[in-house]
């Protein structure tokens, strides 16, 4: 009896399984798996910032419960250490506050006029050129800028200040000052302000500028009257993000603007922000929980609410100005 | 408000004028704007010049250490050992060329012309200006003494003369050169000495240059990249800081990338489009602008006394590894998303499962863009400080740092060096700075070269 092999001739009892091998089904946990370890690094960075919170609020709590919110918001010294301690943060921010209003100082103008230019003025070819190398202006280290500031740029203000100082009545300028510390940092953060603006700027549609030009206007009057404007939440986002650098900047202040603290806000003395604060207790040997340990993540907490203000804000700003024109 | 001639009139001249006047505006602006360029990139330049003229010298400066490593003390000769006793005994006297010259005595009619340039001690009342200008290397004794002891032959000033006149008539007596050596354990054999730098405790046996040797031992010539921290600015080095920094931005990158290109993958390619999504994205965007610092107390919280890694290299590693971790799933993401979607519809439709895609085309196509993103991260990471001075970088280090162990690194060195008052440790505060910036230079260069290079080749 000779049987044809056929396909169709098959017991009855025979179903057609797509039975998956083992190699597929394996392949399916490991997928399972891989999908699960990829969200737990994606997930990971809400986890450091709970930890950053959760860390800063917990060491700082026993601080805000044995001197009180209304003496760390309301008093005006700073003066954890001596035998009469003052805790009240103005006297770090003020040191904070001035230093960054003498870095936007700097960085405000000159972002802002390279970014038009580099956006309305250069060639594309050129932009790709000086755009990354004036990046490099904020990848030197802070440590770096902070000697160039105390050892090059005090030294050349003292020699122009002083005379102009002298004349007035005033007292010299230190050796270490806040105008120096805020003006290095004003040139670490125009990198930031001209490449954000830069960016608002240049998503600003052609369409606008066409029109502009149409009607006689110059490069210059375009830029300023069309494109400036248009751009005008990108602009200020820049702005912002330059803000929340500037507070957060260490090593530049630590090195050269000095180390006292008080409330005043005169650039040409020497002056204490509060990141600089944390650094000079940190080079110590703090003994863990006493109460000069806990200051520092109260300092470094209201550093964070302050930075997360301005970033958030920033932050805000932007996406809606990327969503206007888009 | 002063009367502006109307476009409609037929006064061409006053017409020229305004055209004339808004274009030289223009002009301006142009020029301005290039000027604002120009001056920010200077500063760079400036920075560098700076950088160059202060701390070039220690770069290329050498100088003597004892076999363990330690600062040598004063001795009373330094030299090249031509001859040595038998092994194991002292030596009856032994002869000193070269370096070391007998200068001690009455020096009153001495011609210091042939010293100009060299390395001497004087001693006696500080030279009188015009008398014998010296540059003053160490106006300390490099080993401290007990107080209201002195040491004959210990010089008050050392120096390099930088001009003597002729025959001049001084009230120094000079003493030979770099007379700082050791005092540490004794070398025996002699004999494998001979021809090495060596530096000898003993009397001074006269200008033929043979001492009467108590104890000899063996000199190390050290460089700025090969010495440790030192109370003495020109015995101080980067060696810990160099490999401190090796090894914290190794522990570094080795927790960052792999977990920010992981997230960066999960956020652009499995992430549905929901709250949770949403909230991690601006949650990176918000950790990108936390500052450095409060990363190291991040640290000092967290690794050090939460889970008690102690102030250790792995703890600075791990906390810089947090504070970059940002910039690297940022520059993932950003180079994912340049990926086109046409690329994941074909391996999709060939059958690939979804981390088959990723895996084998996805990620090799922006294996640039996350290349980009590390190198500059690692940039970062190399030139932070103000986290680490958190975590308890230490200062003071002669020895090599290892992983589970007190550690430094180069950018805090730098910050010792340069919050001290004297000058000379701002020179190395310089070398070592110039060294970082060279370094952080290079690695953003190379991004740089990288993102232009590929986005050129790549054409989607």
């Amino acid at each position: 009896m000779t049987q044809i092999d056929t396909p169709l001739n098959l017991p009855a009892a025979t179903t057609i399984k797509f039975e998956r091998d083992a190699r597929t089904r394996r392949g399916d946990y490991v997928e399972k798996l891989i999908e699960i370890v990829l969200f737990l690094a994606g997930f990971s960075s809400v986890a450091i910032t709970l930890g950053i919170v959760g860390m800063l609020v917990w060491e700082s709590l026993p601080f805000f419960r044995q001197v009180g919110l209304s003496k760390f918001l309301l008093d005006l010294q700073w003066t954890p250490l001596l035998g009469q301690p003052h805790y009240g943060i103005w006297g770090l921010l003020s040191g904070t506050i001035t230093t960054t209003l003498v870095a936007l100082f700097v960085a405000i103008p000159v972002g802002t006029i390279c970014a038009i230019w580099l956006s309305e003025y250069c060639s594309a070819r050129l932009r790709e050129i000086i755009k990354p190398v004036l990046e490099l202006l904020s990848a030197v280290p802070t440590v770096v800028y902070g000697y160039f500031a105390l050892l090059f740029v005090t030294p050349i203000l003292q020699a122009l200040l002083n005379p102009v100082l002298q004349t007035l009545g005033w007292d010299p300028l230190p050796g270490f000052n806040m105008l120096s510390a805020g003006f290095v940092m004003g040139i670490m953060i125009i990198p930031y302000v001209a490449s954000l603006s830069e960016d608002a700027m240049r998503s600003v549609p052609m369409a606008l500028r066409e029109g502009s030009f149409a009607m006689g206007a110059t490069r210059f009057q375009t830029s300023w009257n069309v494109v400036v404007p248009s751009a005008l939440s990108g602009i200020t986002a820049a702005y912002i993000l330059g803000v929340a650098r500037a507070i957060g900047e260490t090593m530049i202040v630590a090195i050269a603007a000095g180390n006292m603290a008080g409330f005043q806000f005169n650039p040409l003395r020497e002056g204490q922000t509060i990141t600089a604060y944390i650094v000079g207790i940190s080079k110590g040997d703090l003994p863990h929980g006493s109460l000069e340990y806990r200051t520092i993540f109260a300092a470094g907490l209201t550093l964070l609410v302050l930075t997360l203000f301005f970033n958030v804000g920033g932050y805000l700003i932007r996406k809606r100005y990327r969503e206007a024109y888009t | 408000m002063s009367e502006r001639p109307s476009p409609i009139s037929n006064d061409v001249t006053a017409l020229r004028a305004m055209i004339g006047k808004r274009k030289r505006g223009d002009r301006l602006f142009s020029f301005t704007g290039a000027a604002f360029i120009v001056l920010s990139l200077s500063v760079l330049g400036a920075l560098m010049v700076k950088l160059v003229f202060d701390g070039t010298h220690r770069l290329l400066e050498t100088h003597d250490v004892r076999a363990d490593g330690q600062t040598p003390g004063y001795r009373d000769a330094v030299g090249i050992l031509s001859a040595a006793g038998p092994a194991g005994t002292l030596p009856a006297g032994f002869e000193v060329q070269g370096d070391a010259i007998d200068l001690r005595g009455d020096s009153d009619d001495m011609d210091l012309a042939p010293l100009v340039g060299r390395l001497v001690g004087l001693k006696g009342d500080r030279p009188h200006p015009g008398n014998l200008l010296m540059s003053v290397v160490s106006a300390e004794p490099i080993e401290p003494l007990p107080p209201g002891e002195t040491r004959p032959g210990d010089p008050d000033i050392v120096g390099k003369i930088i001009k003597a006149p002729r025959g001049h008539r001084t009230a120094f007596q000079l003493v030979p050169e770099p007379l700082r050596i050791l005092s540490g354990p004794e070398v025996k054999n002699l004999e494998s000495l001979a021809g090495q730098r060596v530096a000898a405790a003993g009397r001074w046996g006269g200008a033929t240059g043979t001492i009467k040797a108590s104890r000899v031992e063996l000199l190390r010539n050290e460089t700025f990249f090969t010495s440790g921290t030192s109370k003495n600015a020109s015995e101080a080095g980067i060696w810990p800081g160099l490999i401190g920094t090796l090894l914290v931005t190794t522990i570094t990158m080795l927790m960052a990338v792999p977990l920010g290109v992981a997230a960066g993958i999960y956020l652009e390619e499995y992430a549905p489009k929901n709250r949770v999504t949403a909230v991690i994205e601006i949650n990176i965007a918000n950790l990108a602008g936390v500052p450095s610092i409060i990363w190291g107390l991040l640290g000092l919280g967290l690794f050090i006394y939460g889970l008690g890694l102690g102030r250790t290299s792995i703890t600075a590693g791990l906390t810089l590894g947090l504070l970059v971790l940002p910039i690297v799933i940022i520059a993932t993401r950003e180079a994912i998303r340049a990926v086109p979607n046409a690329i994941r519809e074909a391996a999709i439709g060939l059958g690939a499962t979804q981390w088959q895609t990723v895996r084998y085309h996805v990620i090799p196509y922006s294996m640039s863009g996350i290349l980009t993103g590390s190198i500059i991260a690692l940039s970062r990471a190399i030139g932070e400080t103000a986290p680490l001075v958190c975590v308890g970088a230490v200062i003071f280090m002669t020895g090599t740092p290892g992983l589970n162990s007190a550690f430094t690194v180069m950018p805090m060195q730098i910050f010792d060096w340069v919050s001290r008052p004297q000058r000379e440790f701002h020179a190395n505060a310089a070398a070592a700075s110039l060294i970082l910036v060279m370094v952080t230079l290079a690695l953003n260069g190379s991004a740089i070269y990288i993102r232009y290079h590929l986005r050129k080749k790549i054409k989607w």
